[in-house]
């Protein structure tokens, strides 16, 4: 294998591939390059996902393939100029021979070492890798919807410390509309956007976990679409993976277990009072008032009435430090007063999506469901987020 | 005690003081800034026994007093106010402090003014050193104390060198040896001599001269007095004090190599030299950071090579023409003094592959000293 490509090209596809090979065992970072016609494929995996991306390269002298540690590769990459020239070429099977302005450098690849973890490829360095094939049975879906899913709900999946069964979102792809929805037990995300019939055959619904959504939007939010034409990303599904590609990459994750609660049923319909709020006067508020509730329930008790927010926060302790702290936003609200608690560091991970300022608060009685929306959002999107209160 | 000020004003202090508190510290007043309400000033103080700093704040004073404040605390509040804002601070009995801006009210637990440790005081003499001198001198030796000694090890500080008219400053943590020296007359010294000046005392101080403020077309000065056990620098409104380290400096100038042993004397751009040493450095053992310089026909040729992670080499043109000269160095000895150089172009001194090597500034100026020795790794 010999070719000479730019460093950007390199850098770009590394760097995706960085979030997905894990950290924890030695060796546990290889990726796998080969010459397919005249660009240069990445392969890498982690658990339960494997990625496989191609950047174009300026010329091929040779093909063949070479595993080598990524991490290295990119952090000595990164220390050149982007549009420097670099040739790359596997010397014998064991080593990647990487020259660049005034430098040489080796870096051994583990020949035969295997990539593959619960897949059926297994890679071998030095071999040729065999094809990821998509399923035939596939589907588009507009990308920047994909995206806007996955960014409106990935806050609220469940991780290691959230105790919740799964980590992971429901995609929903359904003839009249797509989205995703997730939840940690605590709060819930729900978007769906209505789309033309004719672009899904059949309705899917599946689970997506945490790690494969973190990539999936990290490779959207790298794919370029036009007015004209908007990108568009194939889907597919077979017993025990999904997949996702683009033009140039393709990412499988292994399905997760489990089942996804009856969103429809959580959904709070019932209301005491609807607040209509803007992220600016708001966030700021609640982010100085948290500083002073208990760090792990984040806990913020809200008084409403009179036309008045109250934030107010506290630490109690036996001889360590006690803190508290209120202050209170106006709000157009007249009714009865009303008092609920919630953790702030929920409601503050919901304002990092607000990108409009304005948001929707309605609130129940203080141990039923509150609801949070955007107002101003696109046409045809459904969004909610549904936070449990906490006792204050 | 209640006082009104603007929220910058203060915050700029807090993130100074930060520096100097003890996170981990078992004594609880360590942890806390002590305030004071006086004159037209919230005066405030921190300390770990060993280093503390005095500063203060414009404010309206309402009512004069003291508390103490966890110093943490009131900086991540402050950190989050608009800068801008008016906030006033109140401390009542039973230790609660309180603090107001608009319709936030914030309450935290102080703690009792009088169990805040005593502060050295400043000595009547001070001695003027000239404010950017002393700057440079600590910006460039501090790269060269060691992190890991601690106090009682000479390589875990800086000795000050002050004489009549020059001031220097040395360090070394037995791989390397940093000297700056500046001629400058020092208004106002007693006598000449040296101090040793702890790490921490050190950073600190780097940190409380960058943010001072010096009027235009003036050059800015900081006030220094010693007493039996400690070292005082006054900036301003800022007072730094730190304890006088007592071990001794060894006689550094025996290490500094003579003109007329140095057989290889070469220049190269600082930019270059680095962004290669850099590269070279990923594949050099983890620890030691080890790489060979190779002078070799016509270029310096870096190498390193672990079983790990591979060999890499590159090179940098340079006229030499003379035999082959391989020596090993730390790359990153060689890019901390890259990095405080200040100048586009550096001059490597050697003499043969077992002594130090120098790394100097050339044309740095009338009555200016830069050097830098290292020690050479052995293969």
């Amino acid at each position: 294998m010999e070719l000479t490509a730019r460093v950007q090209a390199l850098v770009s596809e590394l760097q995706l591939a960085e979030a997905i090979v894990e950290r924890d065992q030695p060796r546990s970072d290889l990726i796998h390059l080969e010459v397919v016609g005249d660009s240069l494929q990445f392969t890498s995996q982690g658990h339960s996902l494997l990625l496989r991306t191609t950047c174009p390269v300026v010329k091929v002298v040779s093909g063949g393939a070479i595993a080598v540690p990524m991490r290295r590769l990119l952090a000595y990459l990164q220390l050149f100029p982007a549009d420097a020239e670099m040739e790359i070429a596997a010397t014998d099977k064991d080593m990647a021979k990487v020259t660049l302005v005034r430098s040489e450098t080796r870096i051994p690849g583990l020949a035969g070492e295997s990539l593959g973890v619960g897949l059926e490829s297994r890679l071998d360095a030095g071999q040729p890798t065999p094809a990821v094939s998509m399923p035939e049975e596939r589907m588009e879906l507009p990308a920047d919807l994909l995206l806007e899913a996955l960014s409106h709900t990935i806050f609220s999946v469940a991780d290691e410390q959230s105790h919740y069964t799964i980590e992971g979102a429901q995609l929903i792809v359904h003839r009249d509309k797509i989205g995703m929805v997730s939840t940690d037990g605590h709060r819930l995300s729900l978007y769906l956007r209505e789309v033309s019939t004719g672009t899904v055959r059949e309705d899917v619904q599946c689970l997506i976990g945490r790690k494969a959504m973190t990539e999936l939007k990290r490779i959207l939010e790298q794919c370029e679409g036009s007015d004209d034409e908007p990108a568009r990303v194939e889907f597919a599904l077979d017993e025990s993976h999904i997949y996702f590609q683009t033009p140039r990459r393709i990412l499988v994750s292994q399905r997760l277990g489990g089942r996804f609660p009856e969103y429809n049923r959580v959904m709070p319909k019932e209301f005491n009072a609807t607040l209509d709020l803007d992220k600016e006067t708001f966030a700021p508020v609640l982010r100085r008032v948290s500083l002073f509730s208990e760090r792990r329930s984040s806990a913020v008790r809200f008084d409403i009435e009179n036309g008045e927010m109250k934030m107010q926060a506290q630490v109690f302790g036996d001889d360590a430090d006690m803190l508290h702290s209120e202050e209170s936003i106006p709000v157009d609200y007249a009714g009865d007063p009303i008092r609920v608690g919630f953790n702030a560091r929920y409601i503050l991970e919901f304002m990092q999506i607000c990108t409009g300022g304005a948001f929707r608060l309605h609130i129940g009685d203080p141990r039923s469901a509150a609801l949070m929306e955007i107002p101003d959002k696109a046409p045809g999107t459904d969004y909610r987020y549904v936070l449990m209160p906490i006792r204050v | 005690m209640e006082v009104k000020f603007r929220a910058q004003d203060l915050f700029s202090e807090l993130a100074l003081a930060q520096g100097i508190t003890d996170r981990k510290t078992t004594i609880p007043v360590l942890g806390h800034v002590l305030i004071e309400a006086d004159e037209d000033r919230l005066k405030l103080s921190v300390s770990d026994l060993d280093l503390s700093l005095r500063t203060s704040c414009q404010a309206e004073i309402l009512a004069a007093g003291s508390a103490t404040v966890p110093l943490q605390w009131l900086h991540d509040y402050f950190r989050l106010l608009p800068p801008e804002s008016e906030v006033s601070i109140a401390a009542s009995a039973g230790d609660t402090v309180e603090v107001t801006l608009g319709s936030a009210r914030s309450r935290l637990r102080g703690g009792d003014a009088k169990k805040f440790p005593d502060l050295p005081a400043l000595p009547q003499d001070t001695a003027s050193l000239p404010l950017g001198t002393l700057a440079n001198a600590l910006r460039k030796t501090m790269i060269s104390v060691s992190a890991d000694t601690g106090p009682y090890s000479y390589q875990g500080g800086c000795l000050l060198m002050l004489a009549h008219n020059s001031l220097g400053m040395v360090s070394t943590d037995g791989h390397r040896l940093s000297l700056y020296s500046e001629q400058a007359s020092l208004v106002g010294l007693p006598e000449e001599g040296r101090c040793l000046i702890p790490r921490k005392a050190i950073v600190n101080l780097e940190k409380v001269l960058a943010v001072a403020a010096v009027p235009d077309g003036e050059e800015g000065a900081v006030d220094f007095a010693q007493d039996g056990n400690h070292i005082f620098f006054r900036s301003g409104r800022r007072l730094l004090t730190c304890q006088k380290m007592t071990a001794a400096f060894p006689e550094y100038a025996r290490v500094l190599p003579e003109q007329s042993e140095i057989s290889i004397l070469r220049e190269f751009p600082t930019d270059d030299l680095a962004a290669t040493l850099r590269r070279v450095d990923q594949f050099a053992p983890q620890e030691s950071h080890a790489v060979q310089f190779v002078l070799d026909d016509g270029e310096l040729r870096v190498t390193a090579k672990t079983a790990l992670s591979g060999e890499s080499e590159a090179s940098v043109p340079t006229e030499y023409d003379g035999k082959r000269f391989q020596v090993g160095f730390s790359a990153r000895s060689v890019l901390d003094f890259l990095g405080v150089c200040e100048s586009d172009k550096v001059t490597l001194a050697l003499k043969d592959p077992e002594s130090v090597a120098e790394l100097s500034v050339p044309g740095l100026g009338e009555g200016k000293q830069h050097r830098y020795v290292i020690m050479p790794i052995r293969q």
